[in-house]
């Protein structure tokens, strides 16, 4: 039997809020991302789609309105079609913490605490 | 007085001082050998680490465990004690034993860091094979460490061995950060090494996991970017033989402040 979809919730109305985004860094060739909780934290290089979509979302956000306002600033794209990338990026980033969906844990309230995020020594 | 009183070993260790209780007679003389490079003098207020307790009967490979493990331990808190003031990463260190001139070679565990120390360390500066600590005036606070040796036999087990059993000695001077590379053991025997600069991008999301305590700075990227910044980047080292990595080793070394 397979498992549940954990993303079919990502419906056109679902909400969608910055994650645990502790920093970014940018360049002109992209940005990174630190995300997570204490102790656990991700590093990530953010798809230039995915910069777009960190930028966009905020309150009031739906994958419905995302998709109106990425198709208004990007344009339709060469291959593919917009919903999918959309929602393939989004899903990305929603595994990554880098955004929320739905009803989870307001990223704003439950930002990382700068609790100890050690790595556990290895190869001592 | 320094070194064992009784059952303590006074030690520093990412200039953390911690004091090692080591009950049993049988581990106390390994681990008095096996730390004297950290050794110092008694300090107020020392964090304790306790070494794990060893049965009567224990064989000479569960002694070796335990060694393992009190690394560990000793390991784990010099990096909580100096979490948030050193950037920490997984890495191995040597140094010019004259200008402190140093260079961290990043790299996951058991891929190879102590094997690089141990065949180019000797004549140079120990600073660590396992944590680099970085001050934010880019010296770095040694961690003289055991060196952790894989038995070629039983290849999960590894031997504690004081530096100076490998020809190794601590530095002289203050070790300060001159380069960082990303060591990547992946080319086959005799393969010429390749040397590949990393853009900061990239760089971030490669050194980030083999740091220690990062989120505890203000901005962390920013804070780990200047810091590759003012070392001139970072590079990816790919190799097979560790003896093929004098030339960069030499280059780093050889750099002035």
């Amino acid at each position: 039997m397979s498992s549940p979809d954990p993303d079919s919730d990502l419906h056109a109305d679902v909400a969608l809020r910055r994650g645990y985004v502790v920093d970014e860094f940018s360049t002109d060739e992209g940005t990174v991302v630190m995300v997570g909780l204490a102790p656990t934290f991700e590093v990530l290089r953010l798809s230039p789609l995915g910069v777009e979509i960190l930028r966009l979302v905020g309150p009031g956000t739906t994958l419905a309105r995302l998709e109106q306002d990425l198709r208004r600033l990007l344009g339709d794209p060469a291959v593919g079609e917009l919903p999918d990338l959309v929602l393939a990026a989004v899903v990305e980033l929603r595994h990554h913490s880098v955004i929320v969906a739905g009803q989870g844990h307001n990223g704003a309230i439950w930002a990382p605490s700068g609790a100890d995020d050690r790595a556990s020594p290895q190869g001592a | 007085m320094t070194g064992l009183a009784d059952d303590r070993l006074h030690v520093e260790a990412l200039g953390a001082s911690l004091v090692i209780e080591v009950e049993d007679p049988r581990l106390r003389a390994l681990a008095q050998r096996a730390w004297s490079a950290c050794q110092t003098s008694p300090v107020e207020n020392a964090v304790v680490v306790r070494a794990p307790s060893v049965r009567a009967d224990a064989e000479p490979r569960e002694i070796a465990a335990a060694l393992q493990e009190l690394t560990q331990l000793v390991t784990r808190e010099a990096i909580t004690a100096r979490a948030g003031q050193l950037t920490m990463f997984h890495a191995g260190a040597l140094c010019d034993r004259s200008s402190g001139a140093a260079i961290a070679m990043v790299a996951p565990g058991g891929t190879g860091k102590t094997t690089v120390v141990r065949t180019l360390g000797p004549g140079r500066g120990y600073v660590s094979d396992e944590t680099v600590g970085v001050a934010a005036d880019l010296t770095i606070a040694t961690y003289c460490k055991p060196l952790s040796v894989r038995r070629p036999d039983t290849p999960e087990l590894k031997d504690e061995l004081a530096p100076e059993e490998l020809g190794l000695s601590a530095p002289t001077v203050r070790p300060w950060l001159a380069g960082m590379v990303l060591l990547r053991r992946d080319l086959p025997r005799g393969a010429d090494v390749v040397i590949e600069p990393v853009d900061v991008l990239d760089a971030l999301a490669l050194l980030a996991p083999e740091t220690s305590s990062l989120s505890l700075f203000e901005r962390p990227l920013h804070h780990l970017a200047d810091l590759l910044d003012s070392v001139g980047g970072l590079r990816r080292v790919r190799y097979h033989d560790a003896a093929d990595l004098e030339p960069v080793v030499s280059d780093v070394l050889g750099r002035t402040r």
